[in-house]
């Protein structure tokens, strides 16, 4: 009775559709020299891109001028949201950099300090195997556990991310021992687990068969504070699956087993970075904020909190973080694949 | 005609002395039924001194020998004068002679509740008021006739939740018969589990708490159900729109031992075998019931005894069968095969409650009650598949089964005693345990498949450890002493100790009480009081309704229980015979109190709840006015509330650590109800509610937003928590009832309208983009509409009651 009872009707919202903020985001590190500044209007009802802008890095008062990237004609996704500007300089812990972005009469910075990075002291990696469960189904997955030692910034609250990433080096000889080409790929992110790890977790789900775990969202952004080993170290885990530790396994043993039509031999070099960024606690929110838009959507549903972005940009909004960055490579055994052999040589 | 039973007993061997202070006590009865009235008075007439009846019907009042005049009076009923020789320690037995209207009641000292007790924001609600106030769908309701009150509202328009003086829904102790009730909401909380017909007077404390109730910081509702008739057997069957009713009373042994039972359940209780029998495939079913009963044994005047069970519960069923067979040749094999497939849903909620109390008096000044008690609310929720396949007469089934399981058991044992040393003091003390069992939630899942009489599949997944549980112990002290200071001045200090352990962690909480009171010779009286409060337990819930998958969980070693200081002060007046007039202002300070963080939902589960909340400050203050008609023909009350209700989270994980308006913070509250009887057969009720509406979250514009892997997206960005007001709401109620005497009792008919001008209150409020077009069609563009969902407009019910 109640359900054919309700009804819905429009109540008066006014707004006005031309109120415009200027929207500064930007993630910059002190790994990377090239760095881009996003750009948008922010609307009540939408977002515009915003060419034409000027926009300036200060590093200690050094002034750098960003550049707008031209719109690639055939991305017509990102030239209705944002434009890009591109500038060149280097951070190192304690500078000061002020980003300054002024358009249609709006004038919006940020300023923050390079904080000190904390430090990856070192990195053990054993085979696991786990069990899974999906539904009602569970099985054994082989896992590499990352067992990663952990030093923080004395005398701070810090947050950090932290991320593997592989880069990988295939080298191409033909039948007559001639090197015919090098191919470079990555640095690129490699998938990890948690397997109820609380720092890593940091206070969501691991997701991994957890009751509801649909409805409640994981850390998918790795961020964690230092709430549980302030000053100290810690040992946390990861979980990579293995195969993207064995170039010559599954998937991976056909893709360059296809290079035999061009080669007859394929050496794999991988390197696997562990890559521990630090930041402030405006971005740490704003990482947090973002675990919870992958998990319910970007819109605000009624019967959920809502989330709010944190802001570190004066007279805009947006958010622009300094990471400093610290980094621990570990070279994986090198694979030979050699036309007409089954298995890889691993030296 | 006035009853009396005038029992003397010789309960003092001290010598006789001229002027020796003796005590009279006793019990104040229904004349009819027997049944014991709570706050009922007696005042010696020369020196108003006076004493109200406890819970249980025991008044006590100790004065110097001589010749009195003794007042017996109670709301609705006569009033009754009895001239007493008292010259040493006498028990003296009342019964009070019920009336069609409800009448004025003299001044009396020490009443537990209501202007004339020295407590602030307390009121008496007889059962007659709840019963005469036209709510949904005909059905009497006690938390709906509450939220009437000012400093309380309902959370979602139309439901039965209750907001009080700023706090949550989970900050209310609701007891029945003393005992708390976890879930209070049947239908997602649009009725209340309280049989109005059970019901016998209920007790709201929002001020300035007596020290003997704790565990809540917002509100303590104390409902007291009948005991039953001692004198004859006596009924009610009542039909309405959604419920059927069964009420019986009657006595066991006359004036000894007696019972009384009461029934209500949805219609579709007793049609759902129906339905199923016509829907054999697909059959779907949703009721709730409530069973309400109590046996009284009055052993002697010192002994009684009281047993009370209640079990309610909700469920929703849904069951689908499907079955079929056939055929299939492929070349020169034909293969015969059958198949069965069934699936069953199931969920179902509610508490079981019982209670065994014990009344001793000790001696005419020490009066005890022993309760221990057994609460359990449970949910479980089931859904499985049976396929069954039989190919070639080879049979191989399968099996799957999910189910969920959450609840809360409690076992406690409670000590209260009355003492009145003389007549200036009644010091109330004593002590209660609760031993809690809270079982958040358990899901697992079996998956049997077996073929050709093997099995193949048996397993059993445990998605939750099956034997998790919170265990907390719970011990609290307390004593308090209502004592007159002058003939003008009442004071009531109390003392409140708690004591909560859980996960190997104890708390300890020491609560002041007091609240005085200021009388004049003018009618005019003041009030003022302190009181703090702590709370152990929380409910996680994100819905606007209630939600059988709501949990309750206790505190732990790194979640603090909430704490409350309310501060209050009051003025108030009652000269005007029937009529009383009050106003009260309150600030309430509450720490640690808990709000969920950004982006969380808290809906069937418990994990990492800790994880998920904040703890943080409220504050909530409030001037409340009150106008009451409490006899004649016409009754009732007009409430205006102006209160202002927020949070703040300091450390910044909401809200940026800014202060934010409260979900429930409502500026301005008017409730109006009247009762009219025009004669012995018609009868008007109406009532009126307004109040601005709640705070919402809306989005204010889109934003870019940057992730860590370079990806841009838009999301729906929101400057401050709670930054939307909901418009207001208002409604107006009217219900007749038409009275026949029959030769044996009386029929009812009885004729609601709920939203008479069919007001499209706001229940949830959400934004989407829709389309605008111009006057001739076209389209405009899109732009930012807000909608709102209206459950509730207007509702006509019709209920028939025989009472015999």
């Amino acid at each position: 009775m109640i359900v054919f009872a309700a009804c819905e009707n429009t109540i008066k919202y006014e707004y006005d559709k031309n109120d415009g903020k200027i929207t500064v985001l930007g993630q910059l590190s002190t790994a990377d020299t090239t760095h881009v500044i996003y750009l948008s209007m922010s609307y009540p009802d939408r977002t515009a891109p915003l060419p034409g802008a000027k926009v300036e890095c200060f590093v200690n008062g050094e002034r750098y001028l960003a550049e707008e990237v031209p719109v690639d004609q055939d991305d017509t996704y990102h030239s209705h949201f944002y434009t890009e500007y591109v500038f060149n300089a280097g951070f190192r812990p304690g500078d000061k950099v002020r980003i300054e972005a002024s358009a249609g009469g709006q004038n919006a910075w940020t300023e923050s300090i390079v904080p000190d990075p904390g430090a990856i002291i070192a990195l053990d990696t054993t085979t696991v195997v786990k069990p899974i469960v999906e539904g009602s189904e569970s099985y054994d997955q082989e896992y590499v556990e990352l067992k990663v030692r952990l030093s923080d910034v004395k005398g701070s609250e810090s947050y950090f991310t932290l991320d593997p990433e592989m880069s990988t080096v295939e080298t191409l000889t033909s039948g007559r021992g001639e090197v015919t080409d090098v191919i470079v790929n990555g640095p690129s992110h490699v998938d990890f687990e948690i397997f109820h790890d609380l720092i890593l977790e940091d206070g969501y789900s691991s997701g991994l068969g957890d009751l509801f775990e649909d409805l409640m969202p994981v850390n998918s952004m790795h961020c964690f504070s230092d709430r549980a080993f302030q000053d100290s170290e810690a040992t946390v885990k990861m979980y990579v699956t293995s195969d993207h530790f064995r170039a010559g396994s599954g998937y991976n043993y056909w893709y360059y087993t296809r290079y035999f039509e061009i080669a007859a031999k394929v050496e794999v070099e991988r390197t696997l970075h562990i890559s521990l960024k630090t930041f402030d606690r405006d971005f740490y929110n704003y990482l947090r904020a973002l675990n919870n838009f992958r998990c319910y959507g970007y819109d605000v549903e009624p019967i959920i909190e809502p989330t709010m972005l944190p802001n570190n940009v004066n007279g805009g909004m947006g958010m622009v973080s300094i990471s400093a960055e610290s980094r621990l490579d570990l070279k994986l055994p090198k694979e030979t694949f050699i036309r007409g052999e089954s298995d890889p040589i691993y030296t | 005609m006035v009853q009396a039973t005038l029992l003397l007993a010789l309960l003092s061997a001290s010598p006789a002395l001229a002027q020796k202070k003796v005590t009279i006590s006793g019990h104040i009865s229904d004349s009819a039924s027997g049944e014991t009235l709570i706050g009922a008075g007696i005042v010696e007439g020369s020196s108003m001194t006076g004493a109200v009846t406890n819970n249980f019907g025991y008044y006590t009042l100790t004065l110097p020998s001589g010749e009195y005049d003794f007042h017996y009076s109670y709301v609705g009923y006569e009033d009754q004068v009895l001239h007493v020789s008292l010259q040493r320690d006498t028990v003296l037995n009342v019964m009070l002679k019920g009336g069609q209207t409800l009448s004025s009641s003299h001044v009396v000292a020490r009443k537990d509740a209501g202007i004339k007790s020295t407590y602030l924001g307390s009121v008496d609600i007889p059962a007659a008021q709840i019963k005469n106030t036209p709510v949904l769908f005909g059905e009497a309701d006690v938390l709906k006739v509450l939220q009437m009150m000012p400093g309380v509202q309902g959370g979602n328009e139309g439901f039965s939740g209750i907001y009080v003086r700023g706090g949550g829904p989970d900050e209310n102790l609701i007891m029945l018969d003393g005992v708390p009730i976890y879930n209070v909401d049947h239908m997602l909380g649009i009725f209340s589990v309280f049989q109005p017909e059970a019901v016998k007077k209920v007790t709201l404390y929002k001020g300035s708490f007596p020290a003997r109730y704790g565990g809540r910081v917002s509100s303590i509702v104390d409902i007291r159900t009948n005991d039953g008739n001692m004198k004859e057997t006596h009924g009610t069957v009542s039909i309405g729109l959604i419920s059927d009713k069964l009420h019986l009373e009657g006595p066991i042994i006359k004036d000894k031992l007696s019972y009384s039972v009461s029934a209500r359940g949805m219609h579709t209780v007793l049609y759902g075998p129906i339905i199923k029998s016509v829907l054999k495939d697909a059959y779907a079913n949703y009721y709730f019931y409530d069973l309400n009963g109590k046996v009284t044994w009055r052993l002697s005047d010192r002994d009684r005894f009281y047993f009370g069970a209640y079990n309610g519960r909700d469920r929703f069923i849904y069951k689908e069968n499907s079955n079929g067979e056939g055929t299939t040749t492929i070349g020169d094999v034909t293969t015969y095969h059958q198949y069965k497939d069934r699936t069953d849903v199931g969920i179902f909620w509610g508490n079981t409650v019982g209670s065994a109390r014990w009344n001793h008096v000790f001696n005419s000044k020490l009066f005890a009650n022993t309760t221990v008690s057994y609460n359990r609310y449970n949910m479980v929720m089931g859904a499985g598949t049976v396929e069954t396949d039989i190919v070639n007469g080879i049979k191989s089934s399968s099996r799957y089964h999910l189910d969920y399981h959450s609840g809360i058991r409690d076992l406690g044992a409670r000590v209260d005693f009355d003492y009145n040393p003389s007549p200036q003091h009644l010091v109330k003390f004593g002590s209660e345990y609760i031993h809690h069992t809270f079982i958040p939630e358990r899901m697992s899942a079996v998956n049997r498949e077996i073929e050709g009489g093997e099995t193949q599949i048996d397993t059993t997944l445990h998605f939750t450890d099956p034997k998790k549980r919170y265990q907390g112990n719970e011990l609290s002290f307390y004593a308090e002493d209502d004592f007159s200071l002058t003939d003008h001045i009442t004071l009531n200090p109390g003392l409140h100790l708690s004591m909560f352990n859980t996960e190997g962690k104890t708390y300890w909480s020491l609560q002041p009480r007091v609240s005085a009171k200021l009388s004049t010779n003018v009618g005019l009286s003041f009030k003022a009081g302190y009181a703090r409060m702590a709370q152990y337990v929380h409910l996680l819930s994100s819905a606007q309704v209630s939600l059988p998958v709501d949990l309750w969980v206790p505190i732990t070693k790194d979640i603090r229980p909430v704490t409350s200081d309310q501060f209050s002060v009051g003025a108030y007046y009652d000269k005007i015979k029937g009529w009383e007039f009050s106003v009260e202002g309150y600030l309430k300070e509450m720490d640690n109190i808990l709000e969920y963080k950004d982006g969380t939902l808290m809906l069937g589960t418990s994990e990492g709840w800790e994880n998920r909340v904040e703890m943080g400050q409220g504050t909530a203050r409030g001037l409340e006015f009150l106008i009451q008609k409490t006899s004649g023909k016409t009754t009732g009350w007009l409430a205006y509330t102006l209160a202002k209700s927020d949070r703040i989270f300091p450390d910044g994980s909401i809200n940026n650590g800014e202060r934010f308006p409260y979900k429930y913070d409502r500026r301005h509250s008017i409730d109006l109800n009247v009762d009219h009887r025009f004669n012995d057969k018609w009868g008007m009720d109406v009532t009126w509610s307004f109040a601005t509406g709640g705070t919402t979250t809306v989005p204010v514009r889109q934003v870019n937003v940057l992730h860590p892997d370079g990806f841009i997206t838009d999301a729906q960005y929101v400057d401050h928590r709670n930054n939307f007001r909901i418009p207001p709401s208002h409604r107006l109620n009217v219900g007749f009832s038409h009275h026949k005497k029959r030769r044996h009792g009386e029929r009812i008919w009885n004729l609601s309208v709920y939203n008479v001008y069919n007001r499209m209150n706001p229940n949830f409020v959400f934004m989407d983009y829709g389309s605008d077009f111009d006057s001739k069609g076209n389209y405009l563009g899109t732009s930012l509409k807000m909608h709102k969902i209206t459950i509730l407009p207007v509702m006509p019910s019709l209920s028939w009651t025989r009472n015999f």
